[in-house]
């Protein structure tokens, strides 16, 4: 009897725990219902995906490599933008990117636009990565093609990542700019970003930040390398020390602008 | 099992995993919001960014203080959002529906969704309370 009791207690700790951490996101879900109640009529919202400068200018990586990319494609599916109150947008289909089109000046790339959308506060975003189903770089979700240059030497690179993953920016963009709030007769635009220095790191950054300790630097990329070129896809890479801080790299790579990102659905989740 | 369950809870959550941050609304009639890492270190002078209600292309923008405070006096109604840029890629937006009376219907949030821990914690609790329901039931029937 005296278990009973004990477990009966403990189910209900844990019961409360339960709830009590999902306390306190609710209130964010009420700031949609002002904006909704009074703007009915519609606009367009713009869908784009951002490299940002580490795509386009290049950086320094945490072992020094200088690091450019001539082309850096991911295969994006139904970004979708939405407000609490369920009122969604989605952007229909497969989307194969190259985020590093344009010149070092490029504005964020447009994936797709959707007219005629009720107006309202669309600060969520979520969006999934998927392996191309065919033609070129079929089965790969992500490339990055171009060239890392240290101490006289010049290494060209095609990475290909396999890895499948969505992602879910509740939190909204965070930035220099106000995306996704969608006024009547207006058009607002919607990001999605991605942020390839965490699987490089920055030498800029101190040696101890998250950006470095949790990034594998070209150093671990240049292990592949054959005739001073790396070619290399992610299923090659399994065997590798620190592949799973790669992996786990990887999913930290979907932002909304400085916006963090829920992960869910990994690939290679119940491999590490 | 008990102790393990308590050292889990005492555990702290990786700050790769914990990137979230929190907010309060402070009262006094001037909207104050006081934004924290939730590690509880204030977003101390972190850029912000605040956005009147439909005016999404421009904004008035301010610092927080030492103690991760802005503070700023809502001029009409309707939804207000404020975007907390901090160092080293961090930041949060917050969405403020301001009354006719110029209050905020909301008092505190937090922008981090769950962390890592916590999911782990919440998927053990809800596992924890099936088990230990089945074991009590299956008790009651072997005294019988």
């Amino acid at each position: 009897m005296r278990i009973n009791r004990v477990l009966i207690l403990l189910w209900l700790m844990l019961f409360v725990s339960y709830f009590s951490f999902t306390g306190g996101q609710k209130e964010e879900a009420d700031g949609d219902t002002t904006l909704q109640s009074a703007s009915p009529g519609t606009g367009t919202i713009i869908f784009t995906a951002n490299g940002e400068d580490f795509v386009r200018k290049g950086f320094i990586d945490k072992q020094g490599w200088s690091i450019s990319f001539d082309r850096l494609y991911i295969n994006l599916l139904d970004p979708t933008a939405y407000m609490s109150s369920g009122q969604n947008a989605v952007l229909e289909g497969t989307h194969w990117v190259d985020l590093a089109a344009g010149n070092d000046e490029a504005e964020p790339i447009e994936i797709g636009r959707l007219k005629k959308i009720p107006a309202g506060n669309y600060q969520a975003l979520k969006f999934k990565i998927r392996k191309k189903s065919s033609g070129s770089f079929q089965g790969c979700s992500m490339v990055l093609i171009g060239r890392a240059e240290k101490k006289g030497l010049s290494v060209p690179f095609i990475i290909k990542l396999e890895e499948e993953m969505d992602f879910d920016g509740r939190e909204g963009y965070v930035g220099e700019e106000l995306k996704g709030m969608l006024l009547p007769e207006k058009v607002t635009s919607v990001e999605m970003t991605f942020h390839f220095d965490h699987i490089f790191g920055d030498q800029e950054a101190a040696a101890n930040d998250h950006i470095n300790t949790g990034s594998v630097g070209f150093d671990f990329f240049n292990q592949f390398a054959q005739n001073g070129k790396v070619h290399v896809c992610q299923s090659e890479m399994k065997s590798a020390a620190c592949y799973d801080t790669l992996v786990r790299a990887i999913w930290t790579l979907g932002h909304l602008g400085e916006g963090h990102c829920d992960i869910s659905n990994q690939s290679s989740a119940g491999e590490l | 099992m008990a102790t393990l369950f308590g050292l889990m809870l005492c555990a702290p959550a990786s700050p790769l995993y914990c990137h979230g941050a929190i907010y309060e609304v402070l009262a006094g009639g001037v909207v104050g919001i006081r934004a924290s890492f939730d590690t509880g270190e204030p977003m101390a002078a972190a850029r912000v960014l605040i956005f009147a209600p439909d005016q999404p292309e421009k904004y008035y923008e301010t610092k927080t203080d030492r103690n991760g405070i802005v503070c700023f006096s809502p001029d009409r109604k309707g939804l207000w959002v404020i975007q907390v840029l901090a160092e080293g890629g961090h930041g949060l937006r917050v969405n403020l529906p301001v009354d006719s009376s110029m209050s905020v219907q909301q008092t505190a949030g937090s922008v981090s969704g769950s962390s890592y821990l916590q999911k782990i914690i919440m998927a053990i609790a809800v596992a924890w309370g099936f088990i230990a329901t089945g074991l009590f039931f299956s008790r009651k029937r072997g005294k019988g």
